[in-house]
């Protein structure tokens, strides 16, 4: 009976709270530049799309992950604070990559907070 | 006894505010006024597909992005052009992670140390509660330029918002506060 309580007590405070977490999440798929790939589909798949990503991410728009699997953005932070993540990214552009971290959902966005970022080799 | 009663009401209280949907901040109240303010005019954006100089204001002038864009949540068009966004400017990691807005000191505090080291800021929906990801209609000026000056105050915002990917983007062409 305790235990259906503290089950009960946990699942109302998660509920209210709204947000949900998913610790050491791995997803697959490739570096975008979020607002190209939002307003035009624009990806790194060739000279002139790498082209407008990069001039996209200088002006100040954030990269972000592409999920190969369910299509889904993530935006991207880093768990250590002293580097962008956005100077990580830039590295992968148009490369099939594998990251991990925690990932939040909150008021329908979703945020990887990266901790291993490396090319996908499947 | 008492913990089948507790644990009861705990149960009909998640049935109430339901799982998943997060906490619902109240409905935004009627704007009887608007202060608006237009962005930087300058050159338009490169890679950006023909946008009007004019903002449409009705659905009918909605078109889909892309025919492979499928609408996110709640049959939300994937285009809509000419969007009004009131509500808040925030540091979009920290209010994912941990909830953060400006209302306090201490949450200020945060945002700035957060999108100093480089994350985007963008607008959190009164009473949605959905976030948007900002970016500038006019490319000479960054989203967190301008946004910076607006954190902590209530603001209006309008452009074409984008759904793709269970994300939302709001392609800003003006932006004010919000008056009561």
């Amino acid at each position: 009976m305790k235990k259906i309580f503290l089950i009960m007590v946990s699942a109302t405070i998660l509920c209210l709270t709204g947000s949900a977490q998913t610790k050491n999440a791995t997803i697959i798929g490739e570096v975008i530049d979020v607002v190209s790939y939002m307003t035009s589909g624009a990806k790194a798949d060739s000279p002139e799309g790498m082209e407008i990503l990069r001039a996209s991410a200088a002006g100040g728009n954030p990269l972000g992950i592409l999920e190969a699997k369910t299509g889904k953005i993530y935006l991207v932070t880093m768990r250590q604070a002293n580097t962008p993540a956005k100077e990580t990214l830039l590295q992968y552009l148009g490369q099939r990559i594998a990251a991990k971290g925690d990932v939040y959902k909150k008021g329908g966005s979703s945020v990887l907070v990266l901790t291993v970022i490396g090319k996908s080799i499947k | 006894m008492k913990l089948r009663t507790l644990a009861g009401i705990f149960l009909g209280l998640s049935l109430v505010y339901g799982c998943g949907e997060g906490k619902k901040e109240e409905p935004p109240k009627e704007n009887t006024e608007i202060e608006l303010k237009e962005t930087e005019p300058t050159s338009p954006r490169k890679e950006e597909p023909v946008l009007p100089e004019t903002l449409a204001t009705t659905q009918e002038e909605m078109a889909p992005a892309n025919e492979s864009a499928k609408p996110t949540s709640k049959a939300k068009p994937a285009k809509e052009k000419g969007a009004t966004v009131i509500g808040e400017v925030v540091d979009l990691v920290s209010y994912a992670t941990s909830g953060v807005t400006a209302k306090t000191a201490e949450g200020k505090e945060i945002m700035m140390a957060s999108i100093q080291g480089g994350n985007p800021l963008g607008i959190l929906e009164r009473g949605t509660g959905e976030v948007y990801i900002v970016t500038m209609k006019q490319a000479s000026t960054s989203a967190n330029a301008t946004l910076q000056q607006y954190i902590g105050i209530d603001i209006a915002a309008k452009g074409d918002v984008y759904r793709k990917g269970g994300q939302q983007l709001l392609v800003l062409s003006v932006i004010g506060k919000s008056i009561k």
